[in-house]
């Protein structure tokens, strides 16, 4: 199509992965990884066309791919066609199904008790076969640590496990953050992967005959609405048929056990220069098996390198300006934040200023987890970390602005909103402070009564380092709302500073001390 | 309420998210400072999103009229 302005091909944003940000004609690229891995070749490329077309600068989120923010409308096209150029797709987004997320292939994580890998490649074929038209991520992870919180960041989660010498797939269903988070239940146990397809096929066809599309009902929705019973019984029905598809093959995958290291490099933000993915691209390609992983944290992880030659690599990272994650806390990640559409808190300075009062105090303690999300949909896992910081918005009508025209409850993922009257009226019982109705409404008849940030604590994504934990995952809970960003660093240290005193996560704290004594205590 | 003056009309029914807001956006594009388009979009996501779009953009809404299952959007070049 072309105008006078622009010269763009609608084409290409049909299939997903550009996403718009909060500045003018401004996107991001959603670049697919497979297996949640990249090679340094592509990644090479990543960096370049951030360079050329962006800000220089990529992304590592806790979509566990990268992202190329501040792409103009009109150059979309051409970033697209370049990445092509070295066979890298775009990811999906929106109501679409998202590719699956894996943590590490069997013969690099000493941990695994089946292989992620095998079976994220079967599923993505089983979604390459699958018509699609829902939005539904799956997840899988090789043993109970659950590395990438199958059981809250996906609707179908496999998770690994080995009971009384048996070993298979757990099958979660259910997982969301978003504004009411739901933990994952376990619907199945111990699958074989034809199993795990069978499950998956069942969920897809359930959804399809059961789901409410105009509600984009996802599982979580299903299990509130129909009950727990009533669904299992629909998505583990003749499992034992399996179903069996060709795999796609992986190209990162490891033919053979790697007896090395997993290299993580700190990544604040999950902001990544051009220069630094260059240098990460190097020394994956020097010291590892060639490519780097994305984790959830969004700090690049180079998998397969010699832990003798850490002190070596250290100095070549210094170089560009990185470091490696072995101290401090762990990465510090935030969603898009400051330039979301959706966005009520500029997350990013946040987080800096949080990571000054880490060093500050001189914490060492990596199990600890920091994030922010810019909206209480929480694309930053605010709901899964120690303390997670949340922009929060309280809505208010403007009555004689309003027409009664309905877009507002339309926007409202909760249901929060009612026209009486031809008049919004809003629940604030029910509504879950996320900002979407001030935004979606077209005669500016919503207004910002009052705005804040929101902290979480005690969240729980994975329990990687604590052995007795295996298993759990926690979603944080409320400590406080509508606080300014001085009072939230405030508090944020007066939390860290008990956390390194009793030497305990705040999960652990809130635990011993009670969520009310805990509470009263931090923010006294 | 006075009739509106359209200068353009779009028909974004059946187009999804952000096809849609993408070329309400190249209409706009095409018209003079106050000028109005008039959209039609279907309910659900596009209802929501294209309106803020184009507000977001600067542009102004001047009425959403709902007709039958989907809707009609003026919207006013800024
Ligand atoms: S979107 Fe705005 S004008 Fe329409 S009902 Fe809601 S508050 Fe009123
Ligand atoms: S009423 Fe508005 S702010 Fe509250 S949950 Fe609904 S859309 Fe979000």
């Amino acid at each position: 199509m072309k105008t006078g302005k622009f010269e763009i091909n609608v084409d290409e944003l049909r299939k997903g992965g550009v996403v718009k940000l909060k500045d003018k004609d401004m996107f991001s690229l959603w670049v697919r990884a497979v297996c949640d891995n990249m090679d340094a070749v592509k990644l090479r490329k990543v960096a370049e066309l951030a360079e050329k077309y962006a800000k220089g600068y990529v992304l590592f989120s806790t979509r566990q791919f990268p992202i190329i923010p501040h792409i103009h409308f009109k150059d979309v096209g051409a970033v697209k066609d370049e990445l092509e150029k070295v066979y890298v797709m775009l990811d999906r987004c929106g109501t679409r199904v998202r590719n699956p997320d894996v943590c590490y292939d069997a013969n690099i994580c000493p941990y695994a008790v089946m292989d992620p890998i095998s079976m994220g490649e079967k599923l993505d074929q089983f979604w390459r076969d699958d018509p699609g038209g829902f939005k539904i991520k799956t997840s899988i992870v090789g043993c109970e640590k659950q590395c990438s919180s199958p059981r809250v960041l996906a609707d179908v989660g496999f998770v690994g496990a080995k009971r009384s010498g048996r070993r298979g797939f757990d099958a979660y269903l259910g997982g969301k953050l978003g504004l009411d988070p739901f933990l994952g239940i376990r619907m199945a146990e111990l699958l074989s992967e034809e199993e795990c397809l069978k499950f998956l096929r069942n969920y897809t066809q359930f959804l399809r005959k059961e789901g409410r599309a105009n509600k984009k009902e996802r599982a979580a929705a299903l299990i509130r609405r129909l009950g727990e019973e009533v669904v299992r019984d629909a998505v583990t029905h003749d499992l034992k048929q399996g179903f069996s598809t060709t795999p796609f093959e992986c190209d990162t995958k490891q033919s053979q056990k790697i007896d090395k290291s997993i290299l993580r490099i700190r990544a604040t933000n999950g902001e990544v220069t051009s220069k630094q993915v260059r240098k990460i691209a190097d020394i994956a390609e020097k010291y590892g098996l060639g490519y780097v992983h994305f984790s959830v944290r969004g700090g690049p992880e180079i998998p397969g390198v010699d832990s003798a030659l850490f002190v070596e690599i250290a100095e070549s990272l210094k170089e560009a300006g990185l470091e490696i994650l072995d101290k401090g806390i762990d990465n510090l990640q935030t969603c898009f934040g400051g330039y979301c559409v959706n966005g009520n808190l500029n997350t990013q300075p946040l987080l800096r200023e949080v990571e000054k009062i880490v060093k500050k105090l001189g914490l060492n303690d990596l199990d600890i987890k920091i994030s922010a999300s810019g909206c209480p949909n929480s694309c930053g896992i605010s709901h899964l970390s120690d303390i997670g910081f949340m922009g929060v918005v309280e809505p208010e009508v403007i009555k004689k602005k309003c027409t009664g025209c309905d877009i507002c409850a339309k926007a409202c993922r909760v249901d929060a909103i009612k026209i009486e009257n031809k008049l919004a009226v809003i629940d604030l019982e029910k509504c879950k402070n996320c900002d979407m109705c001030i935004k979606a409404c077209p005669f500016d008849a919503l207004y910002e009564k009052r705005q804040g940030i929101s902290i979480l604590v005690g969240g729980r994504g994975a329990y990687f380092m604590d052995d007795k934990k295996t298993g759990v995952t926690l979603i944080g809970k409320k400590l406080v709302d509508f606080i300014d960003e001085k009072r939230a660093l405030e508090i944020t240290q007066k939390i860290l500073e008990l956390a390194r005193e009793k030497s305990k996560t705040v999960a652990e704290l809130i635990d011993e001390m009670g969520i009310q004594n805990f509470r009263s205590f931090v923010l006294r | 309420m006075e009739k509106i003056k359209i200068d353009q009309n779009i028909d974004m029914r059946g187009v999804s998210c952000p096809l849609n807001y993408v070329k309400t956006k190249l209409a706009i594009e095409e018209l003079e400072v106050g000028e109005v388009l008039a959209v039609l979009l279907d309910d659900g996501e596009p209802i929501v999103n294209v309106p803020r779009s184009a507000k977001e953009d600067g542009h102004q809404i001047l009425e959403v009229n709902k007709i039958q299952d989907h809707y009609q959007v003026l919207i006013k070049k800024r």
